[in-house]
């Protein structure tokens, strides 16, 4: 769990580093700092490249592998993380779209989740988008390519000699003869200008580039959501994959070059609504590819606001919980450190009117007590009543993120041995850990483990999507459901 | 069809919106079809801190935790929440300048993300006026919405009604439950013969009535209930920030509501039952030959049947009450309308009037040409522009204005930087949508640069109130005021100095410089000569050595010798003149004095004050035989600043009318014609003397033309008394100009064989002057040089 900066980190570490203020940390998000503002908890960022020496040494973790017939046979590992990565931001994306109810923002999450819970709809992306908006356009363009007439002097024969230039006259007086058709010699031709057509314009340049793209970006979405295969969105982007993947065979063969990313469009590309919408869409493309290669540095911070969400809808589905307050929801376009919600604490507080009890979550306060801080942990819950006292009881939530599988037994065990030493050390605090729970990356399982304690600390197996999400989030609600069965 | 359409009811308790989904898009995760609830006693919360500080309303702003006392930490400070009752209040009557403009586009976003299209409800009344109208479109264009559109809320609710099958033509009275009471309105079923569907139209501004059933008043009812069924310490410090007394009124009570106290403890609120209504009383005849009155308000429950019963008691005709979300299906249907180009409904805007002059008389003109109501989100604009003059030489002008229902007129000042110098037409526009701010009234004109190419707008609240009434102002426009002969100066130039240049432009001997710079000149032949009008040039106009204000020509300006030799002879003359004025020395003659005077104003004021004590004296050292007239006429050249007092009071001590002298005549024009400040000494009686003189001179027969110039003139003096009255001596107006006008006539009609062509044109213009239609202002001088 947590570590110095001198430790070295492998794929089955979930790093987290404590620093003091004005200690540079390299690279990393805070998630958590001491009400006395001295010392902060942070997460540094995965290196692209498996392993790198920043605030801490990475050795052996996966590599970033990007989708696509080039990296064919790499990493596999690499993209099995990117796969998980992409379906964590699309759990997280869910949000956008439920945002855009606001009166109903957490049923539909949930709504929405059971839907993945079930693989009911492939995730969404840019390319899924694309490939409903993008087909028509490729098939409005296909037969109307940009063409250029070239010009070019060949030897033609004499009836098809329709123009002459300086250069063509010049050949022909040094030709032998006297008449034209002597000049013309024994294969009656002469030097003249032809108009060859050609398609390779910077316009079909950006075509081709954009086709190569799509091509790879949908292959790689179809090939992460193999699951949904039959589905109707699987078989647009697949079909959109293989239409894309003629186009681009096709404008290579006429000669048609890639175009430079970055390049300002030219007038075809800024006016031609169909040109233009190909341009855009290829930036679009590239941009997530760009944001990807960030994001996955970040995934550790993406995993712990997947988590904070998890814990909300848990708590939403607790038989008799109402919502009494929660934080108000922004959407970044661009994350922030892997973050793309952007929200105040508490992030959500329930009345479980059975139990006269009331559960707030809080995500990455903004300032914690100092004998919080030990703890490192990203998110707490709170637990207090209607009986008019201040709440004393609390709950450490760490989503561990590791590119492999954990044990969930010994990783609970292990928390359940520490927390102790972790309290020692404070002389004065507002409350009391009596239990904790550690969310584990799935990695294809499922289950939970608990280590009685006390504390007692249960560590609970979770995935962004199908099983593996279900049963993750019947284990938080089974310990939610634990937690209020022990009164306040 | 294109673009995400919103249907918006923002009323600070039940906010809610409808959509409807037209996006083509092929993303088929966003479901934005559906009614929005935007929240029961809505607020809106401040999230993030400084830069990063954003505002987020509907119902997400409900949950949060911002505002919601200490006990939430720091994101539970007062400042972070503000109820939308609140915003809406103050969008209608608050304090500018407007900051709630950011908040209340943040609740339009909680309500309708994204919406291309959207219609704002809002409550009909003068409460909502233009300014406020402005202020709800900026806040819509904030949110992102590509075509806003305001609707009263009562005509939204008549257009649900007739999506429903109201019959055209019939009058349907609409009640609307608004924060502060019950609006009620009338609207007609109309369709125009080019429509396809029919709209509503409204007639006139809703009457607002019964405050006590006020949405604000019932929820301070339902709060004291709420204090009375909780007996809970230190709970009035949060009973604010509870929501359940709104939800009380609403009629949809929790069965609790949680409130964390300042010290982070929770409690719970029990429901208590609705308050009691209050009574109600209706303004009856509003809904006079009505079919039905629609009754749309958001409270609930029992309130809401007590409403709907007290209206039936107190109306004979059908009450149908509406569902709570009827104003928001409204504001859908009439954002479909709107994307369809159908008309939403009809509206009169209130009619704007300013005053023109037509033919010299001011006349009240209407900017709204129309009695026809015009359809909403389209703009009108007088079709025909009201022209009129902007006068020369004026660089500002007032424009009255004049609305139905907005009380007083109005005054607006238009200013330019340059004066014209002659008179320009403008064009004055109205341009104003129902429901949709304030009418835009621009000056502008065709050929004149300055307006023609920066026309100015005006704003009808921002302009000047006026005390008087429309018919007053009016009244006191009858003309404006006429313009007045300049002062006059007499120009100055190198011909009396050096002589005239013939055509080889050679000047000959024995010019004023010559006699200053030889020593025996004598101070006659310099007297004669400094009072010399000689032309610089042959045929060219003739000028005296020094011009009537004391200045040099710029030429002997730039000659120290000559000047010196003037500044001598002038001290020379003086000092001899004060002596003799003493009896300290003896001349028969007043050469020297003569000399010193036609320097006009460069005479030293000693001698000034000599020539005032000269003319009261007999007996002065001065006086001989014809020194009279040189007095008057040097008092009349010399006389500036405070010695016009002194002058002004010889003026009066002259005889009769009748017995005035020309010397008398050429005094008091001289004075009047080249001083303005001379004015500030005169009363209107002296004017009337003055006045009594030109006529009796005019009358006279065989008037010389030399006396005829001098009585001209004092007339154009006189007539400068329009500085301090300004239809003073207007024929027409003031009974004198009349008399002076016949005069001058008959003056003209029996000397016109002897005048020359020049004074003929000169005295035409001075006649222009006497009618109030202005002519050359330099006829002053023309008069002078005439002669």
């Amino acid at each position: 769990m947590a570590s110095d900066g001198r430790a070295v980190l492998g794929p089955t570490d979930a790093p987290t580093l404590e620093v003091a203020v004005g200690e540079d940390p390299g690279e990393a998000a805070r998630i958590a700092s001491w009400d006395d503002g001295a010392r902060a908890t942070v997460v540094p960022r995965y290196p692209r490249i498996g392993s790198a020496v920043g605030p801490a040494r990475f050795e052996g973790l996966p590599r970033l592998s990007h989708d696509g017939p080039s990296t064919e046979g790499a990493d596999e590992r690499g993209r099995d993380a990117l796969r998980r990565m992409n379906t964590v931001l699309a759990r997280i994306g869910d949000l956008e779209v439920a945002l855009d109810d606001p009166a109903r923002v957490w049923a539909r999450l949930a709504e929405r989740w059971g839907r993945a819970e079930r693989e009911e709809e492939p995730r969404m992306a840019e390319i899924v988008r694309q490939s409903g908006v993008m087909a028509p356009r490729l098939t409005a363009l296909e037969p109307r390519l940009r063409r250029v007439l070239r010009r070019s002097r060949e030897l033609t024969p004499l009836s098809r000699v329709e123009e002459v230039d300086r250069a063509a006259m010049v050949w022909l007086s040094r030709q032998p003869g006297r008449t034209l058709a002597e000049r013309a010699g024994a294969s009656q031709r002469i030097m003249a200008i032809v108009r060859h057509e050609s398609l390779d314009t910077p316009e079909n340049r950006v075509l081709r580039s954009y086709a190569t793209l799509a091509r790879d970006v949908a292959r790689g979405w179809c090939r992460e959501n193999e699951a949904a295969r039959g589905r109707p969105r699987h078989e647009r982007v697949d079909g959109f994959a293989r239409r894309t993947a003629r186009l681009a065979g096709d404008l290579a063969e006429a000669g048609v070059g890639l175009a430079r990313a970055g390049a300002a469009p030219n007038y075809v590309l800024m006016s031609d609504p169909d040109y233009r919408a190909v341009h855009d869409a290829w930036e679009r493309l590239l941009l997530r590819r760009r944001a990807l290669d960030d994001l996955w540095g970040w995934q550790a911070c993406s995993w712990s606001e997947f988590t904070a969400l998890a814990l909300v809808l848990a708590l939403g589905e607790v038989p008799g919980a109402r919502m009494v307050a929660a934080s108000p929801l922004a959407w970044r376009e661009e994350h922030d450190r892997g973050r793309h919600v952007r929200a105040d604490n508490p992030l959500a507080a329930f009345h479980l009117r059975r139990e006269g009890l009331i559960l707030e979550v809080q995500d990455r306060p903004r300032s914690i007590e100092a004998a919080q801080g030990p703890f490192s942990a990203p998110i707490w819950l709170r637990i207090g009543d209607l009986s008019g006292a201040p709440a004393r009881r609390r709950v450490p939530v760490w989503p561990l993120h590791a590119f492999d599988a954990l044990d969930p037994a010994a990783e609970a065990r292990e928390a359940s041995a520490a927390i102790p030493g972790l309290l020692r050390g404070s002389t004065r605090r507002s409350f009391a850990v009596g239990e904790a729970l550690l969310i584990l990356p799935a990695h294809g399982r499922t289950g939970a483990a608990t280590a009685e304690g006390p504390p007692s600390v249960t560590a609970v197996l979770m995935g962004p999507s199908g099983a593996e999400l279900a049963a993750g989030r019947r284990a938080v609600a089974a310990f939610v459901r634990s937690l209020i069965r022990s009164g306040p | 069809m294109k673009g995400r359409l919103s249907g918006l009811d923002v009323n600070g308790w039940r906010d809610a919106a409808l959509r409807s989904c037209a996006r083509d898009d092929l993303d088929a995760d966003v479901a934005s079809d559906g009614p929005i609830d935007g929240g029961r006693v809505s607020s809106v919360v401040r999230i993030g801190d400084d830069a990063s500080a954003a505002w987020i309303g509907g119902a997400q702003a409900d949950l949060a935790p911002h505002g919601r006392g200490g006990g939430w930490g720091d994101v539970g400070a007062p400042e972070r929440r503000v109820r939308v009752a609140e915003l809406m209040e103050r969008i209608a009557c608050g304090a500018t300048p407007w900051t709630g403009q950011d908040a209340l586009a943040a609740v339009v976003n909680g309500l309708a993300p994204g919406a291309d299209v959207a219609v704002l409800a809002i409550p009909d009344g003068a409460g909502f006026g233009e300014a406020a109208q402005e202020r709800a479109l900026g806040a819509l264009r904030a949110a992102g919405v590509r075509r806003p559109l305001l609707a009263w809320r009562t005509v939204l609710a008549a257009l649900v009604a007739i999506e429903e099958g109201a019959e055209e033509g019939a009058r349907i009275g609409v009640v609307s439950h608004c924060a502060d009471g019950l609006s009620c309105q009338a609207v007609v079923v109309r369709r125009r013969p080019q429509d396809r569907v029919a709209a509503p139209q409204r007639i006139e501004e809703a009457v607002s009535t019964a405050p006590g059933w006020g949405l604000g008043a019932l929820e301070a009812l339902s709060q004291a209930a709420v204090l009375d069924a909780n007996p809970v310490d230190r709970l009035e410090r949060v009973i604010d920030l509870a929501r359940l007394p709104g939800l009380v009124m609403l009629g949809e009570p929790p069965d609790a509501e949680i409130l964390r106290l300042d010290s982070g403890a929770w409690v719970q609120l029990r429901p208590p039952a609705p308050p009691a209504p209050p009574p109600l009383r209706l303004p009856v005849d509003r809904f006079e030959g009505c079919v039905s009155v629609l009754l749309e308000t958001v409270v609930g429950g029992q309130l809401r049947a007590a409403l709907v019963r007290a209206m039936e008691d107190a109306l004979d005709i059908p009450v149908v009450p509406l569902p709570p979300d009827a104003v928001a299906r409204g504001a859908r249907l009439a954002a479909e309308r709107l994307l369809r180009g159908e008309p939403v409904y009809f509206d009169v805007l209130p009619q704007m009037r300013t005053i023109v002059l037509d033919r010299g008389e001011p006349a009240s003109r209407d900017l709204i040409e129309t009695d026809e109501a015009l359809p909403a989100g389209r703009t009108y604009r007088t079709p025909r522009p009201i022209r009129f003059g902007w006068p020369a030489g004026r660089d500002g002008i007032n424009i009255y204005l004049n609305r139905d229902g907005s009380g007083q007129p109005r005054r607006a000042g238009v200013a330019l930087d340059d004066a014209p110098s002659s008179d320009r037409e403008v064009e004055l526009v109205l341009e104003q949508a129902p429901a949709a701010g304030p009418a835009r009234l621009t000056v502008s004109a065709r050929d004149w640069p300055p307006l023609r190419d920066h026309p100015r707008t005006i704003l009808f609240e921002q302009a000047e109130v006026d005390d008087r009434s429309w018919a007053e102002i009016i009244e006191s426009l009858r003309r404006p005021p006429p313009g007045y002969p300049e002062r006059m100066v007499l120009p100055c130039g190198l011909g009396p100095w050096f002589g005239t240049m013939d055509a080889r432009s050679v000047r000959p001997e024995g010019g004023l410089a010559d006699l200053l710079r030889s020593d025996g000149a004598g101070w006659d032949s310099l007297a004669d000569a400094i009072a010399k009008r000689v032309p610089d040039r042959a045929g060219g106009p003739s000028a005296y050595a020094v011009d009537s204000d004391g200045k040099l020509p710029t030429k002997i300006e730039a000659d120290p010798a000559l000047k010196r030799l003037l500044a001598a002879h002038c001290d020379e003359a003086a000092s001899m003149i004060l002596r003799r004025a003493r009896g300290q020395y003896q001349v028969p003659e007043n050469h020297r004095l003569r000399f010193l005077t036609w320097t006009f104003r460069m005479c030293p004021g000693e001698v000034v004050d000599e020539v005032i004590a000269a003319i009261r004296d007999s007996r002065h050292p001065f006086i001989r035989k014809g020194a009279a007239t040189l007095l008057h006429h040097a008092l009349g050249r010399v006389a500036e600043g405070g010695r016009l007092r002194e002058a002004v009071a010889i003026l009066r001590g002259f005889p009769e009318p009748e017995r005035w002298l020309e010397y008398h005549v050429a005094c008091a024009a001289f004075l009047l014609s080249r001083n303005d400040d001379v004015f500030d000494h005169l009363t209107r009686r002296d004017v009337d003397r003055m006045a009594r003189v030109v006529e009796t001179t005019l009358a006279r027969p065989n008037l010389k033309p030399r006396r005829l110039a001098y009585t001209c003139t004092l007339l154009g003096g006189l007539l400068r008394w329009r500085m301090k009255e300004e239809f003073a001596l207007v024929a027409g107006e003031d009974p004198l100009g009349d008399t002076l006008l016949a005069a001058l006539d008959d003056a003209v009609r029996r000397g016109r064989l002897g005048l020359s062509p020049v004074m003929l044109g000169t005295l035409e213009d001075l006649r222009g002057h006497l009618e109030g239609h202005g002519g050359r202002p330099d006829i002053l001088a023309a008069l002078m040089m005439a002669d």
